[in-house]
């Protein structure tokens, strides 16, 4: 009975193997040659990478990573790529996009994370906008100038914030798409538009130009 | 024996036990309606001044300073250990009251921590909101300060350069749109810094509009924009439109305002009722040369000005400020027209002036370099009452000096010679 009660105690369990010193492992993405953690939100007019990271780093080649979405394995590897055409709808972006990141040992030990994906379509700009770029209008410093451009989002929830730039000096004019303007000196003037959705995303115009004579003054002149 | 001493003592304990057991022990138990209870509070405060309002909560801008004050119950006076206040958890102070200024913006819970004589920890919090007033760009906006020819039938649009400074606070603005009689035709409060006018407005009519920042706890922008804008002509028709004032800084009168066209034909006359300025409005004129005639009916010292101009594009012409000058001093005149006059009990002047009414105020009297204050100005006619015995009694003139300024300033000075009732030798036979 004695021998029993010894043997029971030398039971000793194995030392653990080297993975189990993976203390964690995170998922973040790259994109425009930014890192960005959690929430991870992409743009979906560029490429971009999931990538693994395990916790300490130097275990990373000892392991396998396996990308799930849902209960399917998408990929293995420890980069994800997502091109853009992962991105072009909703139902592409649900079912090729994973949620979840497995990495495995080759102990068969396993670790994973969960973690979502924001695809987010930027916004955009028109390329014609009123005026057109080298437009020549007439008036004088009283007189109106209308500014006119269109800007959208497929994400058709995002609020799209729009800001006018006229000679350098910036009009945050929120939601709208057309303004008028006044207080333009004869000569050449730019303007440019720039939208920002709510996700942080941007589209901007190229700079325009556009000139401005005075013929109100001309003629008023000529008849005094 | 020795068994029969031991059992005689164990009666004795029992005996000893019995009686102390019978013994009222209620005065030996803790009693907690002798302690006195230890309990603090904080608050803050303006000023030190002991009928300060003091309160458990405050909003205020970075840098602005605070009075902090702590109270100990039943004193600050007990022994303790230690007391202390922080700020968001950090050491912020180590007195009982003390002023500061907190600096950064945010919301910061202050607490003020006692820790008594046994060790135990007692405290209380007061919460202060730190946040600048928000930003408004009072320079750059749409439409910009006089902008014409804004159509009067299709949605105007208004934007502005609002922020937080502080980048916490939600910001709001306080917009107004107001047509030429100052009716209000919008009042709101807007989340967003621009606005959309989708109601008609009258072709050539100025319109002013304003627009105040605020955040969240009711503070101000220091900044306000305060902006004004013209609507087109229908069919080419414009308009012109001026203010008309004078030199004078009190009077009031009937501004008359004639429009003339390249024929020098009158259109229109504008006629103000009494005031100290008046606005005119002349609208529809088609394109084409004018002039406008300013002037004063009932005040033709004020000169007359002529403005011509050009009128054309749809637009409102706002002409400059324009304002009649009174270069034309009064005029003093004796009663005969002399300015050798014979001494009276009451001595009499005529004051001559087109340019407004003269108060009393404006005038001075002076007799032999002794200032006179009892005269009476009646319509023209100023009235002297004068002690004429001291004159009586000697040969030679006198000299009685007015100073009178009219309504737009402009000094008349005159000096008249009072002529004795005595000649120098009927003086010197006496």
């Amino acid at each position: 009975m004695a021998g029993g009660l010894f043997s029971a105690c030398l039971d000793i369990p194995s030392p653990p193997k080297d993975t189990s010193k993976i203390t964690g492992v995170n998922v973040f993405a790259k994109q425009f040659d930014n890192a960005i953690e959690a929430p991870i939100k992409l743009n979906s007019s560029e490429d971009a990478e999931l990538i693994a990271e395990v916790t300490p780093s130097k275990h990373k080649k000892d392991v396998q990573y396996y990308w799930y979405n849902g209960e399917d394995i998408l990929d293995s590897g420890a980069t994800y790529t997502v091109p853009t055409s992962y991105m072009a709808s909703s139902f592409i972006s649900q079912n090729f996009i994973p949620d979840r990141l497995v990495i495995e040992d080759h102990e068969g030990n396993t670790l994973e994370t969960s973690f979502h994906v924001i695809v987010n379509n930027p916004p955009q700009l028109l390329a014609e906008t009123i005026p057109a770029n080298g437009d020549t209008l007439y008036g004088n410093s009283h007189t109106p100038i209308l500014f006119s451009w269109q800007s959208f989002d497929r994400d058709e929830s995002n609020y799209l914030n729009n800001t006018l730039e006229i000679d350098g000096v910036r009009y945050n004019v929120g939601d709208l798409q057309e303004v008028m303007q006044s207080g333009f000196a004869m000569g050449r003037h730019t303007f440019r538009i720039f939208v920002e959705d709510s996700m942080g995303d941007q589209d901007s115009s190229a700079t325009q130009e556009f000139f401005v004579i005075d013929t109100v003054r001309a003629e008023w002149l000529s008849i005094l | 024996m020795a068994i029969h001493f031991i059992k005689s003592i164990a009666l004795f304990g029992l005996i000893v036990l019995s009686i102390t057991a019978c013994t009222d022990s209620d005065e030996y138990l803790f009693n907690d309606q002798a302690i006195e209870k230890i309990f603090v509070s904080a608050a803050v405060t303006n000023a030190f001044d002991a009928d300060n309002l003091k309160s458990k909560t405050d909003t205020i801008q970075p840098g602005d300073s605070l009075i902090f004050l702590s109270t100990v119950y039943p004193s600050k006076s007990i022994r303790n250990r230690q007391y202390f206040w922080t700020i968001d958890g950090k050491l912020f102070a180590n007195e009982f009251s003390f002023k500061k200024n907190i600096d950064i913006p945010g919301e910061h819970e202050i607490a003020f921590i006692f820790v008594d004589f046994f060790g135990d920890t007692l405290s209380d919090t007061v919460n202060i909101t730190v946040a600048s007033p928000p930003n408004l760009d009072p320079e750059h906006f749409i439409p910009v300060n006089g902008t014409q020819n804004l159509a009067s039938d299709s949605a105007l649009n208004f934007a502005w350069n609002a922020s937080d400074p502080d980048s916490l606070w939600n910001i709001y603005s306080h917009f107004v749109l107001k047509n030429s009689n100052q009716d209000i035709l919008v009042d709101t409060l807007l989340q967003q810094a621009n606005y959309t006018y989708f109601n008609k407005l009258d072709p050539l009519q100025k319109y002013t509009w304003t627009v105040n920042v605020y955040n969240e706890f009711n503070l101000k922008s220091n900044e306000t924009i305060t902006s004004s804008f013209f609507t087109n002509g229908i069919n080419g028709e414009n308009a012109v439109a001026g203010t008309i004032g004078t030199s004078s800084d009190y009077g009031l009168y009937k501004f008359k305002v004639i429009l003339l066209d390249s024929l020098q034909d009158t259109i229109k006359t504008y006629l103000s009722p009494k005031s100290q300025s008046a606005h005119f409005y002349f609208k529809p004129l088609t394109s084409g040369r004018y002039n406008i005639v300013a002037s004063i009916e009932d005040a033709p010292d004020f000169k007359p000005q002529t403005i011509k101009f050009y009128a054309n594009s749809s637009q409102v012409l706002e002409l400059d400020s324009i304002t009649l000058l009174d270069e034309t001093p009064a005029k003093i005149n004796s009663l005969s027209g002399s300015d050798t006059i014979a001494i009276q009990d009451t001595l009499r002047f005529i004051i001559t002036d087109f340019g407004g009414n003269i108060p009393s105020s404006r005038i001075s009297v002076t007799y032999e370099k002794n200032r006179i204050n009892s005269f009476r100005l009646s319509n023209d006619t100023l009235y002297i009452p004068f002690e004429k015995q001291a004159a009586l009694q000697n040969w030679s003139y006198k000299l009685i000096t007015l100073i009178v300024h009219d309504a737009s300033y402009n000094p008349t000075r005159k000096t008249f010679y009072l002529r004795p009732n005595v000649t120098f030798p009927e003086v010197f036979s006496e």
